[in-house]
């Protein structure tokens, strides 16, 4: 523990060297207890679930604590343990009329529908007045103001914000075997080709192979920004399409994502990746790298962490995205720091009571919500630190040593309606994890990155800026077109299976004509009209 | 499991409808009081939300509910939309491979399995080996798969097998020739012994005076068995074939999605995963095309049970209606 | 011919020739090698369930027993907070629905195979009709909370009241019953609810224990319904606890990222010890209903 704390110290300090914290930005929160006996119903899709060590959010800190704080009786709901959380939501809204008051999803591609519907509130006119700290904080950057309305300017949710404006979102990179880089003499690999040569060696010395965990981390991003490529063809959570000079581009069809899938079926061919790739998951591939099979693979800073922490030591490293030879690179994992999920109110309020609603949701953008959505209440699970000035656990949280026993406490994960503070990832997360973190993000260098405002915008456009933008929002007529065109699934299944098919060699992708062909099979999945929809919505997006 | 029911009213030609109503109500009166809550069962249960299937007509959303979705326009746009899609032939074609497999190897296994253990004579190792082969039954699909999946890896007990006879390491599931048999081999794994039962228990109801009777005749076992014991099985196995011919279609989702893995789609993805795709495979779901894709495969269902009900009651005077 | 073999042991022994002896050590044999086949897979989960978790990770393949015993996985398991409870409801629920489920089909299969019913055309029909068509997920789940339904076992027992798949299978048992006991009832003056209780139900019994097992297999597996038609963890059967016991393990929240991410030293162990956990409970009670099987009760109801 002490050596927690000494971490989280040091880190504070590397921290303080970034100026403008949110808190200081943020209004004062005095309004708070609201003292009212109405009781609010609150639903959360993921995220905010209570800690599996309680059995219910009526033993939850965090749950309890929030209501007390706002004054306001709060009864919670949630998927049930297990049920997939997407459509767990999209069978509670076949019946409107009993909604929860508050709903925390995934409700921007249906923003629109949704309001005609009056399925949830127009916050519009009330937004100002009731949820002041969380109108402010949306003027601080036009990114997030464009992000929680729709086209036509209609405020509708309150949403979720890294104060580190996009840091961790690029939480998953390529992460390497330290020692035996060392033992092999060899350097941290930064272009695309010492990555490979990594791997080489790693094979020959150790038999040892580079693997990824397909489905849900490599395909989304993987190294196909050192060929110049946009996107890797993960369609089904909007991973497929990139942004490029103000016009929606489809990864999967670049001549660039040809070379990116040319390189992996060699590598394949030549055993350097291990065969159950496609079908590994966090758990099975974790297995690999423990039991040296693997000293190049592609994860998440958390699970990095878990696998020097399983093997007793700082094996494993985070590296940069691989450039291309020459330095220069197109994409990588990354975001903007807004989360994709949001918090609405639903129709199930009526006037009075969606206005108390605003207010229990802006608590969270004041100062003192801040606070304690990021690390609890004040000399119960945190105390200010004399050295940093910033936040720091107190023993209960530290000594806890259940799994991230800050969650019991704290509210500010992902998707959820607030601002997380990145001092709460450093105090979350190992020195290897940050390091890691930083080794994802500034594929440019750090200090370079703060000292050179160029560098700055050229890391945010290689992490977040080639993206399809958060908060884009269809037109009930769009969403109908799109529907009958097949959209997204049937251009993930198709896009899946010859990505696969081109790596192991089971398609040939050198052969012109078998790329030709597969360009071919774009036509029936109307892959045309679905690019001029996207880009409608997109102009809309970037005209708000 | 006669069949083929004498007409009820046969016997009563010279009464009009009223009275034979009364008659029947008379003679029938308990039966017609039992049936009651089966029927509001039914009612409640399955033809209530029945009328949901009108979502293949309409373009549902859930928010609107079923009445206030507008109608599809031509009304059946989400049909044309399926027989037109990219994947139709080939989601067509592997659901019936894997179907037709699965009865074809799958469907008699188990009435083999129940003549053999009917020959057994030791009756305490009977019915251990009936105890043993019904157990993976009882063992869910999300673990069967997970256990299959483990077993196929590279490094896994397939591959340990594979190795000691000289052979190559590779995850057996990245490779289309393997996926069927796979598939079929653990299915009849999980369902030999449990279905075997159904077929035990018909055995146990086969008047065994007829054995002692060929005995005398001086038949063979074997002989017993193809003269006995089969025409005994055979009403429970047509009834049988004619449910499974019934849900020709139906291979379920649950196992082919815990199984597949993009590499394989092409002799994997069937219509129910396709279907599941649709509605929780991530972004909107579409409830409406995959209930059209739904009715559609219900009525190629009920086209193939008909056709086979309607085989089986010329041929061998059984069938289920 | 096992129950023959009972009966008369001795002539049987006597006739058997030799092509028959082979067919009979063939036939042993091939049962041993199927036992093997079916018993490694649940021998390898026992193992692992008791094995080190740093062997597991290293070793995938073949284990023939535990690798550094330990129990440690059952433990974390245990300490799962909504472990007990699901057991709890499991067993509510199949408490109250077997009997309900037996009773109907029983009474449907009853009805069925009853001749001379003027509408029982009609009622056939409207029986096996639900057999090939339903209305779907979200008209259920709407039906669910209309009823009134939502968020109580009920829910996951009334929908599922009754298998027709089931009815029919009793309704073919019930054929099997000779017309002339169900008269002579009748002639003593019955109504059909003695009937189907005095004199059908302890003839069909080897029937009752299949559909038993049936019903009782389906509700212990079921998990899709309770995950969406409960809104309490406390209120999940013991299949949805045991799922999320697993998909905690293998986190697959996409954009979750490090804030998910589990900390476990029994990361692959404990998914074994979770599925003896809800395994063992269903096997231990399956010989108990197979007697039925072996007695072979029709056989004597009939001679007697």
């Amino acid at each position: 523990m002490k050596k927690i704390l000494a971490l989280a110290l040091c880190l504070c300090m590397v921290l303080a060297a970034v100026p403008a914290l949110a808190a200081d930005l943020l209004p004062a929160g005095d309004t708070y207890p609201l003292k009212t006996d109405k009781t609010i119903t609150w639903y959360s899709q993921d995220c905010l679930n209570p800690h599996e060590k309680y059995g219910n959010w009526t033993e939850s800190p965090f749950h309890t604590n929030l209501a007390k704080l706002l004054g306001v009786n709060i009864e919670w709901s949630f998927p049930t343990t297990g049920a997939d959380g997407s459509s767990f939501t999209n069978t509670m809204m076949a019946d409107p009329g009993s909604l929860p008051n508050i709903m925390k999803g995934y409700f921007m591609d249906t923003a629109n529908q949704l309001l005609e519907d009056e399925v949830i509130w127009d916050l519009t006119d009330y937004i100002q007045e009731y949820a002041p700290a969380y109108y402010a904080w949306l003027q601080t950057n036009p990114a997030y103001d464009r992000a929680m309305k729709t086209d036509d300017g209609r405020y509708y949710a309150f949403g979720f914000f890294r104060e580190d404006g996009g840091w961790n979102d690029s939480y998953l990179g390529p992460v390497v075997r330290q020692d035996w880089l060392k033992e092999c003499g060899l350097e941290v690999p930064t272009t695309i080709s010492e990555l490979e040569n990594v791997i080489r060696v790693f094979k020959e010395k150790y038999d040892a192979q580079f693997a990824f965990a397909n489905d849900g981390r490599f395909r989304q991003a993987g190294v196909q920004g050192a060929f110049g490529a946009y996107a890797t063809g993960y369609v089904a959570s909007d991973y497929g399409w990139f942004v490029k000079d103000g016009k929606v581009g489809f990864g999967a069809t670049q001549p660039e994502w040809r070379e990116y899938m040319k390189w992996l079926n060699k590598m394949w061919t030549e055993g350097l990746i291990d065969q159950d790739s496609f079908s590994l998951d966090d758990t099975s591939i974790k297995a690999k790298v423990e039991t040296g099979k693997s000293g190049v693979a592609y994860t998440s800073m958390g699970q990095l962490n878990l696998w020097n922490k399983d093997m007793g030591g700082d094996y494993w490293i985070g590296v940069h995205f691989p450039t291309a030879d020459d330095g220069s690179i197109s994409s990588q994992f990354g975001g903007f720091g807004i989360g994709t999920h949001t918090t609405v109110i639903t129709k199930t309020a009526d006037e009075e009571t969606m206005k108390l609603c605003l207010q229990m949701l802006d608590y969270a953008y004041t100062q003192e919500g801040f606070l304690f959505w990021n690390y609890g209440i004040e000399g119960e699970s945190w105390e200010m630190s004399a050295e940093t000035g910033l936040p720091k656990w107190t023993p209960l949280v530290a000594d806890d040593h259940d799994n991230d026993p800050m969650t019991k406490y704290n509210g500010a994960t992902w998707g959820n309606s607030c601002i997380q503070a990145t001092n709460l990832l450093y105090l979350k997360n190992s020195q290897t994890a940050i390091e890691a973190n930083d080794a994802f993000f500034y594929t440019f260098g750090k200090d370079e990155y703060f000292a050179d405002e160029a560098v700055k915008e050229k890391t945010l456009a290689v992490t977040g800026g080639w993206k399809w933008p958060v908060g884009i929002t269809f037109t009930t007529d769009e969403s109908d077109k799109l529907d009958l065109l097949g959209g997204n699934s049937n251009l993930n299944t198709y896009v899946a299976e010859n990505y696969a098919a081109f790596i192991t060699g089971s398609k040939d992708i050198a052969d012109d004509a078998v790329w030709e062909a597969y360009l071919a099979g774009f036509d029936s999945l109307n892959l045309t009209k679905i690019l001029e929809i996207r880009q409608g919505a997109l102009d809309r997006y970037e005209a708000r | 499991m006669s069949v083929k029911n004498a007409g009820p009213i046969a016997h009563y030609r010279h009464l009009n409808f009223g009275q034979r109503v009364v008659r029947d109500w008379k003679l029938n009166k308990w039966k017609y009081l039992l049936i009651i809550p089966v029927l509001v069962y039914l009612a409640l249960f399955c033809y209530k939300p029945m009328y949901g299937l009108v979502i293949a007509f309409k373009n549902y959303k859930p928010t609107r509910g079923i009445e206030r979705s507008a109608w599809m326009d031509p009304w059946y746009a989400w049909f044309e939309k399926f027989f037109t899609d990219p994947y139709f032939g080939r989601l067509i074609g592997n659901t019936f491979t894997i179907s037709i497999l699965t009865i074809v190897f799958g469907f008699p296994a188990p009435i083999l399995l129940a003549l053999l253990l009917n020959e057994i004579n030791h009756n305490k190792f009977k019915r251990t080996v009936q105890t043993i082969t019904y157990m993976p039954y009882f063992i869910s699909m999300v673990v069967t798969c997970a256990l299959i999946r483990v077993y196929c890896q590279q490094d896994g007990l397939l591959s340990d097998i594979v190795v000691f006879f000289g052979g190559e390491r590779q995850n057996w599931l990245m490779n289309s020739g393997n996926y069927r048999t796979i598939y079929i081999i653990s299915e009849i794994w999980q369902t030999i012994g449990w279905n075997s039962i159904i077929y035990l228990a018909a055995l146990s109801s086969i008047d065994q005076e007829q054995y002692e009777a060929a005995r005398i005749d001086g038949a063979n076992r074997f002989q017993q068995c193809l003269h006995i014991t089969l025409p005994g099985l055979m009403p429970t196995i047509t009834i049988l074939f004619i449910l499974r011919m019934g849900n020709i279609l139906n291979v379920g989702y649950e196992k082919t999605l815990l199984l597949y893995n993009s590499n394989i789609y092409d002799v994997s993805d069937i219509i129910s995963t396709y279907t599941y795709r649709l509605s929780f495979g991530g972004g909107t779901p579409q409830y409406s095309y995959s209930t059209a894709i739904g009715l559609f495969n219900t009525l190629v269902n009920v086209v193939f049970l008909l056709a086979t009900n309607f085989i089986s009651s010329k041929v061998s005077d059984s069938s289920l209606f | 011919m096992s129950t023959v073999a009972k009966h008369i042991p001795e002539t049987n022994k006597i006739k058997k020739t030799t092509g028959s002896k082979i067919f009979d050590v063939c036939n042993i044999i091939f049962m041993i090698l199927l036992c093997f086949v079916t018993l490694y897979p649940m021998w390898y989960v026992l193992c692992a369930s008791f094995t080190e978790n740093s062997y597991l990770v290293a070793h995938p393949g073949a284990i023939l027993w535990p690798h550094g015993f330990t129990a440690g996985s059952y433990g974390l398991a245990f300490s799962h907070p909504l472990l007990l409870s699901g057991y709890k409801n499991i067993l509510i629920v199949l408490l109250v629905s077997l009997p309900i489920n037996i009773i109907l089909t029983l009474f449907c299969g009853y009805v069925t195979a009853s001749k001379n019913l003027m509408f029982k055309p009609v009622i056939q029909f409207l029986v096996m009709f639900t057999m090939f068509f339903s209305g779907g997920m979200i008209p259920a789940y709407l039906n669910v909370r209309d009823l009134g339904l939502y968020n109580s076992l009920w829910a996951l027992i009334l929908p599922g009241a009754m298998s027709v798949y089931n009815s029919i299978i009793c309704r073919t048992a019930i054929q099997g019953v000779p017309e002339s006991l169900t008269e002579s009832a009748y002639l003593d003056g019955a109504n059909d609810i003695i009937v189907v209780f005095r004199i059908i139900l302890p003839l069909i019994m080897p029937t009752i224990a299949v559909l038993l097992l049936y019903y009782g297999v389906g509700h212990w597996n079921a998990w899709f319904n309770a995950s969406l038609y409960l809104a309490d963890n406390e209120k999940l059967p013991i299949q949805n606890v045991m799922r999320s016991i697993l998909i905690a393990n293998s986190n697959v929240l996409n954009s979750a990222g490090s804030d998910n991410d589990m900390v476990n030293q029994y990361a692959e162990a404990i998914k074994y010890s979770t599925i003896i956990l809800t395994t063992v409970p269903v096997l231990c009670i399956y010989p108990f209903l197979q007697k039925y099987f072996v007695k072979g009760v029709m056989v004597g109801a009939v001679k007697g």
